[in-house]
């Protein structure tokens, strides 16, 4: 028992990770997402657990083993990643734009300003997701029902987190302007290179409602509803009309179309709508994750009430 | 009917003097004085945000103001959900203290009200994913107060004070855990991503680490001191997720979390 934040294991583990993380980051520069993609990110997904449980198998006796999926291990990995967390909100975070990125690797330290890119931060990230992942094995298997809050918080945190991480290189944000009548296949990406999507996106109709006030200027309105009619086909058929608007996207397979904005300009009867269309195959297994952690969030609640009664 | 924030201290006051009542009664041992003056405050206190409600033909959830006043309904309601749970004396003096603090707040400093809600903000999701939210801050407002009162004076903390403290933080988080999930499911709806490391969530996820880093080292440590300055750093967090993000150089002009 000690009155300490964190124990020696804990300290010496955090700051071996930092500063591994500082020599990457020197050496080699900022983390490069795009690395994970398909079909890397899919054999990770697999291999992580994968790993996880056999190490627990083979070296569950072990101290350091038994360590990494302690309550122990978990205050200070969660301590860490507090760290890194509070540096990505106390300092301005400023991605550099793209084609940036080949820059001599030394200039992107000590890559504060984007943490998400950031050795240290994932190699941090990665020692939690870990603990995550041994504290699930050694206190779920075999499962007992009074651990049933544990298991679902921690197993919907693991998921969100790795689907997360994993989703990474193949979550796409891409935007699009259409003026009414206007069709398109294709998006320009923020380099300026065009994309082709699997679909062909017309805008048939915008409206915009704005609140009713006094002033005559438009440009002083509050918009209350923009809702652009569009048509999409595929391959040359017509696959259908959707009426999009802030918090109601279109979904076309791994596709989403959401309303991003409008441009009146000059001539407010040819107004330009701006779609943000997304693709995010990992969509669903994020959903998944924050499921179970709902469920878990409910039965941590249920569990606290139950306690015995300590009155003072 | 034409409800405004003039009207406010017809309601809040006559609240706020049945909350204080109720904790005397609490005190004093006298469980269904303590019950029926808790909820005749909550209702009239509920009365006027139903009526603003109607009135301004939105949920009154956007301006700092409309959050402060959904905190002074959620202080007593939790207290009295705790007393009434737990039995716990003090509760109730603690929570009328914090809405008292925060009516306060809202009757010598009122933000301007209006109507207009932006598009982003028109959804099912955004009622249960800031009332959530102030009902698990509240948890934490009660339990940030005990903290104080246990590391201030100079016996060290009992086990059964602490496993109050244990008991409360284990609700806030259930709570703040629905409010955060909840705000994902909106974000992936309205803005195409779950979680994007805008200003506002990377504090709400500071926050949410916090408590749970404190739930944790409470499994571990014996050492309550650390643990219940964790509860105040914990809740100093919070205060700059909630409205510090406005002042915090870091998040000027980053945050589209901004209403």
């Amino acid at each position: 028992m000690t009155e300490k934040l964190i124990s020696r294991p804990g300290l010496i583990t955090g700051v071996s990770l930092t500063l591994a993380g500082l020599i990457l980051q020197l050496l080699i520069g900022p983390v490069r997402w795009q690395a994970l993609d398909t079909p890397v990110n899919f054999i990770l997904l697999a291999a992580f657990p994968a790993i996880l449980f056999t190490t627990y198998r083979i070296f569950g006796n072990s101290s350091a083993v038994m360590w990494l999926g302690s309550a122990r291990a978990a205050s200070a990995s969660i301590a860490w990643t507090l760290v890194m967390v509070l540096i990505m909100g106390l300092i301005r975070q400023q991605p550099l734009p793209i084609g940036f990125e080949d820059m001599p690797a030394y200039l992107h330290f000590p890559g504060l300003h984007d943490m998400r890119t950031n050795w240290s931060f994932v190699l941090i990230f990665l020692w939690l997701l870990t603990a995550l992942g041994m504290a699930l094995i050694r206190v779920c298997i075999p499962l007992k029902i009074k651990r049933i809050a544990f298991l679902l918080n921690h197993l919907g945190l693991f998921v969100a987190l790795l689907a997360g991480a994993l989703g990474t290189p193949q979550n796409r944000h891409y935007r699009l302007t259409l003026k009414e009548g206007e069709s398109s296949s294709q998006i320009i990406d923020p380099v300026g290179q065009p994309h082709a999507i699997p679909f062909t996106i017309e805008l048939k109709d915008f409206d915009v409602t704005f609140y009713e006030s006094d002033d005559y200027d438009r440009s002083n309105q509050i918009p209350k509803k923009f809702v652009s009619t569009v048509g999409i086909s595929k391959s040359g058929k017509r696959d259908g009309t959707y009426s999009i608007s802030v918090n109601h996207p279109a979904r076309i397979g791994h596709w989403r179309v959401y309303q991003y904005g409008y441009d009146t300009g000059s001539d407010p009867e040819h107004a330009a709508s701006t779609f943000e269309i997304v693709c995010n195959p990992w969509h669903g297994l994020f959903l998944t994750g924050i499921l179970i952690m709902f469920a878990g969030a409910i039965a941590l609640f249920v569990q606290t009430s139950k306690r015995k009664e300590t009155a003072v | 009917m034409n409800m405004d924030w003039t009207m406010f201290p017809c309601f809040a006051l006559p609240a706020l003097t049945a909350w204080i009542l109720a904790a005397v009664m609490s005190f004093k041992g006298r469980r269904s004085w303590t019950f029926a003056l808790a909820a005749a405050g909550l209702a009239i206190f509920f009365t006027f945000i139903l009526c603003l409600w109607i009135s301004l033909d939105r949920p009154p959830l956007r301006t700092m103001g409309e959050t402060r006043l959904w905190y002074s309904f959620f202080m007593p309601s939790v207290g009295i959900l705790v007393y009434w749970r737990w039995r716990y004396k003090w509760i109730m003096s603690f929570s009328a203290l914090m809405a008292a603090v925060f009516i306060m707040v809202n009757l010598l400093k009122p933000e301007i009200h209006d109507r207009t809600l932006m598009p982003a903000l028109q959804s099912p999701w955004f009622a249960p994913h800031v009332i959530v939210y102030m009902f698990a801050y509240a948890m934490f407002g009660a339990v940030t107060l005990m903290a104080i009162c246990l590391l201030v004076r100079k016996r060290a903390a009992e086990n059964k004070e602490m496993l109050i403290c244990d008991n409360l933080v284990s609700t806030g988080l259930s709570f703040l855990t629905i409010g955060m999930l909840l705000g994902a499911i909106w974000a992936s709806q309205a803005w195409g991503s779950f979680w994007s490391w805008d200003p506002k969530e990377t504090w709400a996820f500071i926050t949410w680490l916090a408590y749970f880093l404190y739930l944790h080292m409470r499994r571990h440590s014996s050492g309550t001191r650390t643990a219940l300055y964790m509860l105040i750093f914990a809740f100093l967090c919070l205060q700059i997720c909630w409205w510090g993000i406005n002042w915090l150089p870091s998040a000027q002009g980053m945050s589209i979390h901004t209403y």
